[in-house]
């Protein structure tokens, strides 16, 4: 389903991914773990296609297509999702509008026809309750005064409505209490499926307990050093990263 | 004194000559008792001439093309109802209607059902020399302002409503302008009174739709007197369609404990200049202003704001929030003036502007006078954007990037939109964001 190969990215003239390659097939759920400054939050955002962050080299394919020559709308509609580390609040706009306004630029894209606001108001209730948000929510604005894990859950809900085929989870687990962590999880966990694939993202193996991945990578300056089962998970929390970042290299 | 004819002169000139008409009709005030009244203004007027860019109050808002407009007087037009229609936000609601600045009696509805309520026309008023006139005024001379002088010297209707003590008005009462000046360039001085009786409570709405071609001149005064525990909601609302230049006054009296809440939406206006100069007077008087205003093609809207804090413990809150697109220029300007008695005063002032395009231009003014020392007052101006990471947030969900600039944008609006109470009013408001944006 995603295929990266070498690839090169960085901000303004910060080289931060240096020669990332990694492999993803549907059903398939990987974590991608490292310290502060690996890259962790660069690679969910070039996926996503955020227009701040610069590719220099390398390839990204997507369902056989290539994933760098899309608009970051294209590449949802085509069904690549990020859950933001750092939601973005949007005052006045409502939920229900907002995700509705979504839902139906991806069916635009698939040829189908619009939603209206009931059949829809119905699809969001039904996927409120599996993330277990209050129904009220979907008439407040967008992310406004919600706290930390409210915020969360409302991105999880928006990959609930938006059944992608790629999810990218960008540090999912900041700044969540464990009541708030297991919450989440459970709604991803919900969204698991042999046709869709995940990407978690996180510096901690806390949320790897309750979303439980086939493939555990280390990232370290821009690069994988390191890959196993969910069992590496539980290495790296009880050594730390130092052990594994190579000879020489600054931490 | 030289006896070139400077543009300006030639301006005064004319407004003399339409006086001097004027005075000799029944409408300047029947038996003449307002006569002498309308002529100490008119020679205000005169010696003063229009506010220039020398008046501070002034400096980005010109008056240059209303003074090129010689200020015949409206002639009686009328309207059928199927052209009011669109613009009646509840059939249901009582409504007063003006066409051209002369009330309506055809047109208008309900007035008469609600106890308590009393409504009638200006010039109804000036028949019966109501003596509420004769004070609202008074008042009106101690601080002498060219247009306020204006409305004086040339006002022949308009509305004054009345609100008899505990008086509920259970619905809404609309007041709505249209402008057709048929018969070409116009002049219009609306003058309207609104009392509100102790402990009254009401809401009505001002709303103003062009529904002609050719320019005009409306200078309009609403004073407002609300008594102890009044408390009125008033909305000036913008309908669309406006060809012409408006300026507007409202001036607001509050005594102990009353509340004013006023909503003002303006879209698809040409030129509009509105002030509003309030006065708390009594103590734990409360006035909350929500002003939303949505400007573009070459179009000016100014609004100026003016709050008087002269007793302890009274509360004011102003939100102006700004649209801009186009050539566009929006001033806002707002003052909260707090006295040496007026200690315990909250006051809080926001004021935000979103411009859409390179050449639009905002200019946002606060500005607190404080002369207590135990005040709680606090303002807040932003200017910009929309946000890159807004944007983006929304593009990564699939939406297009001309349609996540819509939804931002109007989102911005909607925080101001969102907190009209009545629903009839909150869908025009929307309107006419509406028909803006499908035309970007």
């Amino acid at each position: 389903m995603l295929e990266i190969k070498n690839l090169h990215a960085g901000i303004e003239d910060k080289k931060i991914l240096k020669g990332f390659n990694l492999t993803v097939k549907a059903g398939e759920i990987h974590a991608i773990m490292g310290p502060n400054g690996s890259g962790k939050s660069t690679l969910s955002r070039v996926l996503a296609g955020h227009p701040a962050y610069q590719v220099t080299a390398g390839e990204v394919s997507y369902q056989g297509k290539d994933l760098l020559e899309m608009s970051a709308e294209t590449r949802a509609q085509e069904g690549v999702f990020m859950a933001f580390q750092y939601p973005t609040e949007i005052p006045g706009v409502s939920n229900a509008y907002f995700l509705r306004a979504a839902v139906n630029a991806v069916r635009a894209r698939r040829g189908e026809p619009e939603m209206d606001a009931v059949e829809f108001l119905d699809v969001l209730k039904r996927k409120m309750k599996l993330v277990e948000m209050d129904p009220a929510f979907a008439s407040r604005p967008v992310n406004a005064g919600f706290s930390g894990g409210e915020k969360k859950r409302n991105e999880i809900l928006q990959m609930a409505v938006l059944e992608p085929k790629l999810a990218i989870l960008d540090e999912t687990d900041s700044g969540l209490d464990i009541d708030a962590l297991r919450v989440v999880a459970h709604g991803v966990n919900q969204l698991r499926s042999p046709e869709r694939a995940m990407i978690v993202v996180t510096h901690y193996q806390r949320l790897l307990d309750y979303i439980v991945p086939d493939y555990v990578h280390v990232l370290l300056d821009g690069k994988i050093v390191k890959s196993g089962g969910k069992e590496l998970a539980l290495e790296l929390e009880a050594k730390g990263y130092d052990w594994i970042r190579p000879v020489g290299s600054k931490v | 004194m030289t006896d070139t004819k400077t543009p300006e002169n030639e301006t005064l000139e004319n407004y003399r000559r339409s006086f001097e008409a004027f005075e000799k009709t029944e409408l300047c005030g029947e038996g003449g008792w307002l006569c002498p009244e309308r002529r100490s203004a008119f020679q205000r007027f005169e010696q003063n001439g229009f506010p220039g860019s020398k008046d501070e109050e002034w400096r980005y808002t010109r008056l240059e093309s209303v003074k090129k407009m010689v200020p015949k007087s409206a002639a009686t037009a009328s309207v059928d109802l199927k052209t009011m229609e669109p613009y009646v936000l509840d059939p249901a609601w009582p409504r007063a209607v003006f066409v051209d600045g002369v009330y309506q009696p055809a047109l208008s509805a309900g007035l008469e059902d609600q106890k308590g309520l009393r409504v009638m026309s200006l010039a109804e008023a000036l028949r019966r020399h109501e003596p509420q006139l004769a004070s609202g005024l008074r008042e009106a001379r101690l601080k002498p302002r060219a247009l306020t002088d204006l409305n004086t010297a040339f006002f022949t209707d308009g509305i004054e409503i009345q609100l008899a003590a505990g008086t509920h008005l259970e619905k809404p009462l609309q007041v709505l302008s249209l402008f057709l000046f048929a018969e070409g360039e116009r002049a219009i001085h609306p003058r309207n009174l609104i009392l509100a009786g102790p402990g009254s409570r009401a809401a009505i709405i001002q709303s103003f739709a062009g529904i002609g071609s050719n320019s005009y001149f409306s200078n309009g005064l609403t004073e407002v007197r609300l008594s102890e525990k009044a408390r009125l909601d008033h909305y000036v609302l913008q309908q669309g369609g406006s060809q012409g230049f408006q300026t507007a006054r409202g001036e607001i009296w509050l005594e102990k404990e009353s509340r004013y809440e006023t909503f003002m939406v303006s879209a698809d206006t040409p030129f509009f200049r509105y002030e509003i100069d309030a006065v708390l007077a009594g103590r734990q008087a409360g006035l909350q202003l929500h002003g939303f205003y949505l400007t573009a093609g070459n179009e000016h809207v100014d609004q100026n704001v003016l709050i008087e804090h002269r007793v302890p413990e009274c509360t004011s809150g102003q939100v102006m929030k700004g649209i801009l697109d186009g050539h566009s220029r929006l001033v806002v300007r707002g003052k909260v003036h707090v006295y040496p008695d007026a200690q315990k005063t909250d006051a809080q002032q926001t004021m935000k502007n979103l411009l859409l395009s390179r050449d639009a231009t905002a200019d946002a003014q606060p500005q607190l006078e404080i002369y207590a020392d135990d005040v709680k007052c606090t303002h807040g101006t932003a200017i910009g954007q929309l946000e890159d990471d807004a944007i983006f947030y929304l593009k990564s969900r699939g939406i297009e990037a001309d349609e996540a600039r819509r939804i931002l944008t109007r989102g911005f609006a909607m925080e101001v939109l969102e907190k009209i109470p009545l629903e009839p009013v909150r869908r025009a408001a929307e309107a006419a964001l509406g028909a803006h944006f499908r035309e970007v």
